[in-house]
């Protein structure tokens, strides 16, 4: 093989990437439309749908990006320029951006982060909207009854006993787990971590007695649970308020203006009601927003048509999940058209640039075996980072949407095609690849007559083990804004929403299973005729 | 003149010296055997006709040129070369494998060829020529081996332990026809083997190597009277020598 062939075998796939990174930021500055992300849970849905309504009302296109999987992924994104305007917490951006600890009045805290965030990376808090959507530690009311817990301070005490179940970003923040239980001298029996969607149910059942709950979300009076004081004032006030990047606040200060407008407007009771409509009456995000922007009087009436989050209605776990499902899909065919075509394109394009790379890599190692045993195992060291962690690194390079997804689903797929590769064309007749030699054959006849023709089965399961990789872990790709079936699956967990999970993980593992199984089908079909009995 | 010429070839694997300093000639039309155990730099002194293994010292000439100054791959592709396990190519025919030299030298019939060498080896090229590897015999796949080896004419034909992997009968059937094939075709033939009986059977001389040395070289009629020392030794192992 020559040089010039392997150097294609990397360019290619590179420009590839460019292609769709060319695609995915093309749009002109002026005509872009206003980019609105939200974090995955209910209320942070809702307020970002509002965002979103009011700069519609004023004339404004608008790009509704909802559903980053953490603080760090969408405020990354934030900085960057890819996302406009996101609801934000005073205290989640004291206590998770900043990293401080010190906490002080709603006011105070408000000051800091605004003076803070403007001087390190020019980004403003908008005034806040109105109302604190704090951390509520929860418990069933008949435990903490029986128990005789009223504070934090109590809890500490029985902690020994008891076993808590958080959401994956409280753990893992400063003003989250390790702070409180720090700050309390709490000990749990064990900690789980528990989506947003099964936390309520798994309190109920009794699989865990602890959980941290939103003082807004409603689950408190509706699961009828005790709320733990803070005693200590171990939490931050957290004041709800839009957060804006730079560049939309210098160029679009009139669209600014318009979100700057609905501060002090929502408060508790308001933002309360919303979440139930959601999270209990299973309302669609957009008609929920619609609805509480005509309580605080901002919009007129309730749009027919609000642009509801991904075109989806919400429905509640009570509903039998089987049975309500292919209505719910029928209603939805055409968006679940759009977005398993969408996520074909992610997997395809990720998967025909690892074909590009990683073929003729595995082909260029046999030629250096001494190196190919360490090339295999960086690939296999891209494999070991978590999907989710993956495309996080590619949001400081590639932003957010479809480049960074299609790069992080490209390494996860290099390690099974350059593995097989080079497996296949090691040992690929070794005794009949040194008897052509000795005849004459050079090393590209004993390439492509012996080595490929009989490596072809193996590289092709290689191909087929990517492809399935790639359709499962591009569902997480919806975490960083590109799409595909992850959108109702992120969603759906979100909004505690079975049935929209479902209709996204369903056609998901349908396609997994089509996808390996018209690929074990090539495989049966490369391998070479002379083989076969 | 030889047509194959060795002298004072060296070839060291690290701190193994696989030859050393080996001279060794062998004339048109004969048929030498490298004997030795394993480990004796025999199939490592084969290779270096055909270039298959550099040498780090001395000179290999075949037909007249130092083998360095040509081509390695068009050397190759005029020498007939035969391994143990046959190597034939899994995927491609009978036929296909025994025409693969003609058909890398370009010639226009190269399935012709392939056909008269299977009727040389003694195999019906009406029953065989579709056949693959793995639906022959161990004997059946050796023959094509050597059909492919002899395909193009070659004037010369190296092996390396031909028959070392078949079992008793077969391999006496195959080395006589062998033997019978060699002479008919006029071909100069080299071949390994670390079994002094295939060395006299089919063999017109027989080289015993030790330690990357030649310790004894002699025409196989006479190589009882003349063994001394390892070679007689070896003799006697075999059962050759009473």
């Amino acid at each position: 093989m020559t040089g010039r062939r392997r150097r294609a075998g990397v360019v290619l796939p590179v420009c590839a990437i460019w292609a769709l990174l060319a695609t995915a930021g093309g749009a002109g500055a002026q005509t872009a439309p206003i980019v609105v992300a939200s974090k995955p849970f209910a209320e942070s849905y809702l307020l970002a749908e509002a965002f979103a309504q009011v700069l519609e009302s004023h004339g404004y296109a608008v790009d509704r990006r909802p559903g980053f999987a953490s603080t760090e992924l969408v405020f990354q994104a934030l900085l960057r320029g890819d996302v406009d305007v996101y609801p934000e917490y005073t205290g989640t951006g004291l206590a998770a951006i900043l990293g401080e600890t010190a906490a002080g009045s709603s006011a105070e805290v408000f000051r800091r982060v605004s003076d803070a965030f403007l001087e390190r990376w020019g980004v403003r808090w908008l005034p806040p909207l109105g109302f604190e959507n704090t951390y509520a530690i929860a418990m069933r009311r008949a435990a903490a009854d029986s128990l005789n817990l009223r504070t934090l301070t109590g809890l500490a005490e029985a902690a020994p006993g008891l076993a808590g179940g958080f959401s994956p970003d409280f753990m893992g923040r400063a003003d989250g787990l390790d702070g409180l239980t720090a700050a309390y001298g709490i000990e749990f029996r064990e900690t789980r971590s528990l989506l947003q969607a099964v936390k309520y149910q798994a309190l109920a059942e009794g699989a865990v007695d602890v959980i941290d709950a939103y003082s807004t979300d409603g689950a408190v009076s509706r699961y009828d649970l005790t709320v733990l004081a803070d005693d200590r004032r171990f939490f931050p006030p957290y004041d709800a308020a839009p957060l804006v990047g730079r560049a939309f606040y210098d160029d679009r200060p009139e669209a600014v203006l318009a979100l700057a407008r609905m501060a002090g407007r929502i408060d508790v009771e308001a933002v309360r009601r919303a979440n139930e409509r959601i999270e209990v009456d299973g309302a669609p995000v957009g008609e929920a927003a619609a609805r509480l922007l005509v309580d605080i009087g901002l919009a007129e009436g309730v749009r027919e048509d609000a642009g509801d989050v991904g075109g989806v209605p919400v429905h509640n776990a009570d509903r039998s999940v089987l049975l309500a499902l292919p209505a719910y899909m029928w209603t939805e065919r055409t968006e679940l058209a759009r977005q398993i075509g969408r996520h074909l394109l992610l997997v395809l394009a990720s998967l025909g640039a690892a074909i590009l790379a990683a073929l003729p890599a595995g082909v260029a190692l046999e030629r250096r075996r001494s190196i190919a045993e360490g090339v295999i195992r960086a690939a296999g060291l891209l494999q070991t980072i978590p999907g989710i962690a993956l495309l996080a690194f590619m949001i400081p390079v590639f932003g957010i949407g479809a480049a960074p997804a299609v790069v992080a689903l490209f390494l996860y797929s290099l390690l099974p095609i350059i593995r097989n590769t080079y497996t296949g064309i090691v040992e690929a007749a070794p005794d009949a690849v040194s008897a052509g030699r000795a005849l004459g054959m050079t090393e590209v006849q004993l390439l492509t007559r012996i080595r490929m023709p009989l490596a072809a089965p193996v590289i092709m399961a290689g191909i087929r083990t990517a492809a399935v990789i790639n359709v499962g872990t591009a569902t997480l790709a919806a975490f960083i804004g590109a799409g595909g079936l992850g959108d109702p699956i992120v969603a759906g967990l979100a909004l505690s929403d079975p049935v929209m999970i479902l209709s996204g993980a369903v056609p998901a593992a349908i396609l997994a299973i089509f996808v390996d199984w018209g690929l074990a089908r090539a495989e049966s079909l490369v391998a070479p005729s002379g083989l076969r009995s | 003149m030889a047509l194959i010429r060795i002298e004072r070839a060296v070839k060291r694997y690290g701190d193994v010296l696989a030859l050393d300093h080996v001279t060794l000639g062998v004339d048109r039309g004969a048929c030498l055997a490298l004997v030795g155990e394993s480990g004796s730099g025999k199939t490592t002194l084969l290779r270096t006709i055909n270039r298959l293994t550099e040498l780090d010292g001395g000179h290999v000439t075949v037909r007249g040129r130092a083998v360095d100054a040509v081509d390695p791959v068009r050397l190759r592709r005029s020498i007939g070369y035969v391994q143990q396990d046959g190597g034939l190519i899994p995927h491609w025919t009978c036929l296909d494998n025994a025409g693969l030299v003609p058909a890398l030298l370009g010639h226009n019939d190269p399935a012709e060829r392939g056909r008269d060498a299977l009727h040389a080896v003694g195999l019906d090229p009406a029953v065989f020529a579709g056949r693959y590897p793995r639906e022959l015999s161990g004997g059946q796949r050796q023959r094509v081996a050597i059909a492919r080896a002899m395909a193009a004419d070659p004037d010369i034909l190296l092996m390396d332990e031909p028959f070392g992997a078949l079992d008793a009968i077969t391999r006496n059937e195959a080395q006589q026809s062998f033997a019978a094939l060699r002479e008919s075709a006029g071909v100069t033939a080299v071949f390994v083997t670390h079994d002094l009986r295939e060395a006299l059977r089919v063999a017109t001389r027989v080289a015993v190597m030790r330690a990357g040395e030649i310790v004894m070289e002699s025409a196989a009629g006479d190589i009882v009277r003349n063994a001394t020392g390892y070679a007689a030794e070896l003799l006697e192992k075999s059962g050759v020598a009473q």
